[in-house]
């Protein structure tokens, strides 16, 4: 097969070589997989990662490649159409979130002893803080658990760089390559400047090869030692990798060994602080597996070394001779949480006052937090939006189970309807009916019928939801289950499901329908309906719950269907509710409690709620979220 | 030209657009961005904050007390992202009331030399019948002030440039009807 360099000299995208735009760390990633010639590309949304695959769609149509490009219907599933791509000598990529790596984690263990053929590079996204994810989790020690390398950039500019070099290595070594960006990689924004892009001609090639591909036990021993063994040569490269730099200083009391984003926040810091080149750092984009003659000399020729890394302590934990590190491990770093600028300043406030190294005065910004924290602002919460059909569904759901009922929740925007006391748990995604089974089982048990109505998104359906439902149905779990179907992935910024039919270029695909998955999975009792009809939907409800009760009952499935007003607002277009409130409202703050819509105000001097209409979308639902009746259809 | 902004305000403000006119002028007149922005659940209604770094950087975020233009479109927002500035920044807000601060921060103001503007810029949009060009509006006040370093011959021709093009015109209108209104 020819090699990138080989290609180059073929076929040049045509454009300027010296064109440069402010792409986002994401769109620099996916500028990065084209570049590598990469022919398969499949992911699952997932906060930070989710604008990657969209971008590479963008650099695909424009250059009119051959790509092929899917959004899976989970991580798993990606990850394998992906390596199977690898299989036959092409190259593949996949791309997720950190906690996707988790449901993906099957395929990274099993693939790191088989080994690859074409480049394949794992791409997963890291959310130190973490902004939106369930865990801080860090990717680097899937690599470490898997026994694979990885590479950290610190900047959208080096990650477009290190995806090039993670193919290269995947095929030299013939191992999966994992990259590892942080969320302030992939949101940054930085100019990167377009490189050709080359087109690798491959034709597909699978050789079998079953002591490899179909490898039994007996095989895996063998091909662990040759893990191992790859492993060792990976590590003797890294000593000499050019994404691990040595700045020398002239202070050698400290040194930092820094990675990835704590790397850049670092430099700054240092910079803004005027001590810029007084301290030896020693910069590591390959965390795993660890340089360590590298690490080693640096930290010998230093009195203490502090590591900076996020969110995990996986280079620290690498270091053979602890003795002189300051991290993660002696509290030096904070053990939870992102390495904010601030962060980073105050760990280094504190050993600059131990080495005697004074820093200029800076502003006192605890002074203003506390004047600002007196004027008690309002806390802005992340609500569901004006005209969420989720809304309208959670508060029927509410009015017809109570609040004794339990309502396990999922992943998805509709997390947020915990705000409506409408989700009670949040575990991962799928969580909500297994959740729900596990607490029947619990519960049936002591002989104990307590309602349980489990909500979970037509994306996270499914992604983990089907085989969740087909399990519960078998064990003869009983269980309300609302579907919210909003025809679209929302939360990660409207990737199309596979209920819609929609490929990943926009393309027209096969369709596989929600309904005939549940009545699949062995669901007698499933029923659609727009939960905007609040009072049918609510009976709906009731039915549902009945029939979890009968003698023959079992789990009852409503599917929700309304489109989300941020992906389609035409049908509130096509038939606007305006409403108003009238004057016999009282400020009891009943809708502003119970159905939290950001366009319901209370007006403070008049003592009642008022329609803000600049964000109001006329879905007119509210009307059924004053028990008094005083919010009403306006007059023209 | 060595600048670090933040731009703040809530979902829908414009926040991502703004950013984008300074970044995209910064990098047409040849200087290297860098920057960081929110995306995700923060999105849902929550606060927007974007930090923008020009020339030289290798972290997208800026530090408290170091950033030397604050450009907030909500009072709440200004409050909320002013620990970012520096001791003799300067911050736009935007607000209809010229002396909005609390007394207790306006002498953090004073103390700490940081030359606080408030302009009504959703008025100027409002008169245009475009009330999502506030952003604009702001924009324009703020490139008429000399500390801002950029021109506004530069920042036209970028709004004229990354606008979608129906909204160029209006665009462009509320950030001159911006411009105009300098002290």
């Amino acid at each position: 097969m020819p090699s990138v360099a080989e290609s180059l000299a073929g076929r040049i995208d045509g454009l300027s070589e010296l064109r440069q735009e402010v792409l986002l760390g994401n769109e620099a990633i996916a500028r990065g997989i084209v570049e590598s010639g990469c022919h398969v590309v499949a992911s699952y949304p997932g906060t930070p990662s989710s604008e990657i695959l969209p971008a590479v769609v963008g650099f695909k149509q424009e250059l009119g490649l051959d790509t092929h490009v899917e959004w899976s219907i989970n991580e798993k599933v990606a990850y394998e159409v992906a390596l199977a791509a690898s299989y036959t000598g092409k190259r593949g990529a996949v791309i997720m979130k950190q906690v996707g790596l988790n449901v993906a984690a099957d395929p990274l263990m099993s693939s790191a002893y088989t080994g690859v053929k074409g480049g394949f590079v794992v791409i997963s996204c890291d959310d130190p803080g973490p902004h939106s994810s369930q865990t801080e989790q860090d990717t680097r020690f899937f690599a470490m658990f898997a026994k694979v390398p990885a590479l950290d950039p610190s900047s959208p500019r080096e990650a477009k760089e290190m995806v090039k070099a993670a193919f290269e290595l995947s095929e030299k070594h013939r191992l999966p390559v994992i990259l590892r960006p942080a969320i302030r990689v992939s949101h940054a924004r930085q100019n990167i400047t377009f490189a050709p892009v080359p087109q690798l001609e491959r034709l597909a090639d699978f050789e079998k090869d079953p002591d490899r591909w179909a490898a039994t036990p007996r095989f895996r021993y063998v091909l662990h030692k040759e893990l191992n063994e790859k492993l060792a040569t990976i590590e003797e490269e890294f000593e000499a990798s050019e994404f691990n730099v040595l700045h020398e200083g002239e202070d050698n009391r400290l040194g930092f060994i820094a990675a990835g984003t704590s790397y850049a926040v670092l430099t700054d810091t240092l910079r803004e602080l005027s001590l810029e080149g007084r301290f030896p750092i020693l910069r590591i984009g390959t965390p795993h597996p660890l340089p360590q003659s590298l690490v080693a000399d640096f930290v010998s020729g230093c009195d203490q070394v502090l590591v900076l890394e996020e969110p995990d302590a996986v280079i620290e934990l690498q270091i053979l001779d602890k003795s002189k590190v300051l991290g993660r491990y002696n509290g030096v770093v904070p053990s939870a949480g992102e390495l904010t600028p601030e962060v980073v300043y105050r760990i280094l406030a504190v050993q600059m006052e131990k080495l005697g190294v004074d820093l200029a005065p800076g502003i006192d910004p605890g002074e203003l937090a506390k004047l600002v924290a007196g004027l008690e602002l309002p806390i802005r919460r992340p609500r569901l939006c004006p005209g969420c059909g989720h809304r309208a569904a959670f508060f029927a759901m509410k009015r017809a189970l109570g609040s004794k009922a339990i309502y396990p929740g999922d992943i998805g925007c509709y997390t947020l309807g915990l705000n409506l006391k409408a989700v009670d748990t949040c575990l991962d995604m799928g969580g909500a009916i297994t959740i729900a089974s596990g607490l029947y089982q619990a519960y049936h048990q002591d002989s104990e019928d307590v309602a349980i109505a489990a909500s979970i998104g037509d994306s996270t359906f499914l992604h983990a939801g089907v085989p969740a439902l087909a399990s519960a149905v078998h064990n003869q779990a009983r269980f309300v289950l609302v579907i919210l179907d909003n025809s679209i992935t929302a939360m990660t910024g409207m990737q199309p499901t596979a209920d819609s039919g929609i490929l990943a270029d926009g393309r027209q695909g096969q369709r596989v329908a929600i309904k005939d998955l549940v009545r699949a999975c062995g669901v007698r009792f499933v029923e659609e309906m727009d939960p905007y009809r609040v009072n049918d939907f609510e009976t709906l409800v009731k039915r549902a719950r009945e029939h979890t009760r009968q003698p023959d009952g079992a789990v009852a499935v409503i599917i929700a269907k309304r489109p989300c007003v941020l992906y389609d607002p035409t049908p509130l277009q096509e038939n606007p509710v305006r409403v108003t409130v009238t004057e016999e409202c009282d400020g009891c703050k009943y809708c502003l409690l119970a159905f939290e819509c950001p366009a319901l105000v209370l007006d403070e001097a008049l003592n009642r709620v008022v329609i803000d209409r600049r964000i109001c979308v006329n879905c007119g639902v509210c009307m059924e979220a004053c028990p008094k009746g005083c919010i009403v259809e306006a007059e023209e | 030209m060595d600048l670090k902004m933040i731009l703040a305000g809530v979902g829908g403000q414009g926040v991502l657009f703004a950013t984008g006119v300074f970044s995209e002028t910064a990098l047409a007149l040849g200087y290297d961005v860098l920057g960081s922005e929110t995306h995700g659940m923060s999105q849902r209604g929550g606060s927007v904050v974007s930090h923008l770094k020009i020339d030289g950087y290798e972290s997208p975020l800026i530090r408290q007390g170091t950033a030397d233009v604050l450009l907030s479109f909500d009072e709440d927002e200004a409050y909320r992202t002013l620990a970012f500035v520096r001791r003799g920044g300067i911050c736009f807000v935007n607000s209809p009331h010229c002396d909005f601060w609390d007394n207790g921060v306006k002498a953090y103001l004073t103390n700490n030399g940081i030359a606080a503007h408030s302009f009504a810029a959703d008025e100027i949009a409002l008169e245009l019948g475009s009330p999502r060009s506030a952003n604009l509006a702001l924009i324009g006040y703020a490139v008429s002030v000399p500390e801002v370093r950029f021109g506004y011959n530069e920042i036209k021709a970028t709004i004229e440039r990354i606008s979608p093009s129906r909204f160029k015109e209006v665009n462009l209108r509320a950030f001159e009807g911006g411009y105009g209104r300098k002290q």
